[in-house]
């Protein structure tokens, strides 16, 4: 809801009122007019209020009021603001595939032998023959034991969990050492001219997230006392324009806002003793266009990054966690804060399992 | 029976003696042992240990892993005296967030910490939240979490700091329709509310519930005492330590 009136004019109510607004094109565009209407309200009264605000073409406009016999002008820059959009990355539980996987290997990694377990990975007890703890060098006990490290330091489910009146840098009451990897949202004020930026996009107030979650200590997700926090990429969290590399500026017709992370140096080292491969990150680009819609253009249709560093031209979301993405917007009717679902992507691990590069002598490199 | 105590009593001292790196790595079923069956100091003293093992070699992964392993697998008793002894003793944030959120969780948990740990904990957050001045967003998780912790121990400093946090109250307000004056009344219900809410086993666990509850319940001592709802002295404003 947008409101334009004068100040001190509240008790102006025997007055005649005429409010008119012309745009940049020279288009007009008629407020309220009579006895009394000391205020121009712009609220178009349906029950989406979520895009309850004012759709006049952006740039600069003279809004006219006509007060009795005076006449009085005052400009009025129109931006464009997105909807307010957040993100996170979860963990789920995914059934391990046991064809081929010796029975030791399985006990070794249940809960809770699997604490002391991951011990002995860092150090490279699990890729020594005559070691008690050795994963065999195949695709089957391979694959399993990276499955039960996923499993082992899952995410509880974070939907029951989210709460709508809590803002973005609370992660609308998500818990990162239970519910998240990661977390991001944004929204957008910006000005245009002919569909291009004529500035950087700035952040809305309290609008902006870019959390690390962290990795639960494995089997402990019911007490989550305590975990290991993920690494942030220097890039996310950054505003870039259409090639996604360099920062938005004022000309171009599109923009975008990346979360991009990956699990801690133990989760790393693990990673790579077991898989032979570096640890891919993970990640996220909201996209927004120019155009005066304010919706999110992330191109969800075009299936995960198989890019082990981070999205690619055309595919903005990694294989792996499961990420969901919601709008979050004000309910004026109910005067509260709702949100909508607007995808989820299922994780694939298997393919994500071979997709950062090969270790330099590894002793196994996962196919 | 003497000669298994006798080998178990020269395993423990073997262990304490050496670096935790060499424990990890040379014997993890016996550290985890270690862990599990440790008294209090000794339990203490480990992760002060496992701690500084970790500062000092930081890119280590297994110290990386072996502190918070044992944190995390301490019993719920141990939980409040390990965060007020040993997280929020430390100089980094990412600790002392740590902390906090391990009394919040622990007494959510049901947590029955003795009158001196109380005490001690209460001490040490309301300091944490004093001490927070420069903005940023590390900081503002900090408040948050510290904030918390007080209001579920029942501090009305925790109350007073989550006061300041504008839209946040704005929202609370109107989701649950209250006024800084309303009644006792009303607070004592919409706690009554929230815990039922906490408690429900479909949702269990439900952290943000029962801290609601927790915030409301602070909220009718407040009207009890003819004192409004809102912040009063606040140790910290959330709104201003936010970046």
């Amino acid at each position: 809801m947008v409101s334009f009136k004068l100040a001190g004019t509240d008790t102006w109510t025997s007055m005649n009122w005429t409010w008119t607004a012309t745009g940049p094109n020279g288009e007009t565009i008629n407020g309220p007019t009579g006895a009394g209407k000391t205020e121009w309200k712009i609220a178009d009264g349906d029950q989406d209020t979520a895009v309850d605000w004012v759709k006049w073409k952006p740039g600069k406009w003279k809004i006219k009021v006509q007060i009795g016999t005076i006449t009085t002008e005052f400009e009025q820059e129109i931006a464009i603001r997105t909807e307010q959009y957040f993100c996170f990355g979860t963990i789920p539980v995914e059934s391990e595939p046991t064809a081929g996987v010796l029975q030791r290997i399985i006990d070794q990694w249940a809960c809770p032998d699997i604490l002391g377990t991951l011990l002995r990975v860092p150090g490279g007890g699990v890729n020594n023959p005559a070691g008690d703890h050795f994963i065999p060098k195949d695709e089957p006990n391979r694959v399993y034991t990276i499955h039960r490290l996923l499993n082992a330091t899952r995410n509880l489910d974070p939907v029951p969990q989210l709460k709508a009146e809590k803002g973005l840098d609370e992660a609308c009451g998500l818990d990162p050492y239970k519910h998240y990897r990661f977390f991001a949202g944004c929204q957008f004020k910006f000005k245009v001219k002919d569909n291009k930026l004529t500035a950087k996009p700035e952040f809305v107030p309290d609008s902006k997230a870019d959390l690390v979650g962290f990795t639960p200590t494995p089997c402990s997700q019911s007490n989550g006392m305590a975990g290991v926090i993920g690494q942030k990429d220097t890039e996310s969290g950054k505003v870039k324009g259409p090639d996604g590399t360099s920062e938005a500026k004022s000309g171009d017709t599109e923009f975008s806002y990346l979360s991009k992370n990956r699990v801690g140096s133990f989760g790393q080292s693990g990673w790579k003793v077991i898989s032979g491969h570096d640890m891919p990150w993970v990640f996220l680009r909201f996209r927004f266009e120019t155009k005066d819609d304010g919706l999110i253009d992330t191109r969800f249709s075009n299936g995960a990054s198989n890019n082990p560093n981070g999205p690619d031209a055309t595919k903005d979301y990694s294989l792996v966690p499961t990420i969901y993405v919601y709008r979050r917007y004000y309910d004026l009717p109910s005067s509260q804060w709702k949100l909508q679902q607007i995808q989820k992507l299922d994780e694939q691990r298997r393919p994500f399992m071979s997709i950062g590069a090969p270790i330099s002598g590894a002793d196994y490199v996962l196919p | 029976m003497k000669k298994t105590l006798f080998i178990l009593i020269m395993t423990l001292g073997n262990l304490s003696a050496g670096p935790i790196k060499d424990m990890a790595t040379n014997n993890p079923d016996g550290m985890m042992n270690y862990i599990h069956t440790a008294d209090y100091p000794t339990l203490l003293q480990f992760v002060q240990d496992a701690y500084a093992e970790h500062l000092a070699a930081p890119d280590d992964a297994i110290l990386q892993y072996v502190w918070t392993l044992a944190i995390n697998e301490a019993d719920l008793t141990k939980q409040i005296p390990l965060a007020t002894d040993f997280s929020l003793s430390q100089g980094d944030l990412a600790m002392k967030q740590l902390g906090a959120r391990a009394i919040w969780l622990a007494t959510l948990q049901g947590a029955t910490p003795t009158p001196t740990q109380k005490e001690q904990a209460i001490t040490k957050l309301k300091a944490q939240l004093s001490a927070l001045t420069t903005p940023s967003q590390e900081a503002f998780q900090v408040a948050l979490y510290t904030s918390n912790a007080l209001l579920v121990l029942g501090d009305d400093a925790g109350l007073d700091a989550l006061l300041t946090s504008k839209e946040d109250v704005s929202n609370y307000r109107a989701k649950d329709n209250w006024t800084p004056t309303s009644t006792a009344t009303v607070f004592q219900t919409l706690a009554t509310q929230y815990t039922q809410l906490g408690n429900d086993p479909n949702t269990a666990n439900n952290d943000v519930e029962k801290t609601t509850a927790a915030f409301y319940r602070r909220a009718k001592e407040r009207r009890d005492q003819n004192k409004e709802v809102k912040a009063l002295q606040p140790l910290v404003n959330l709104d201003q330590i936010k970046k």
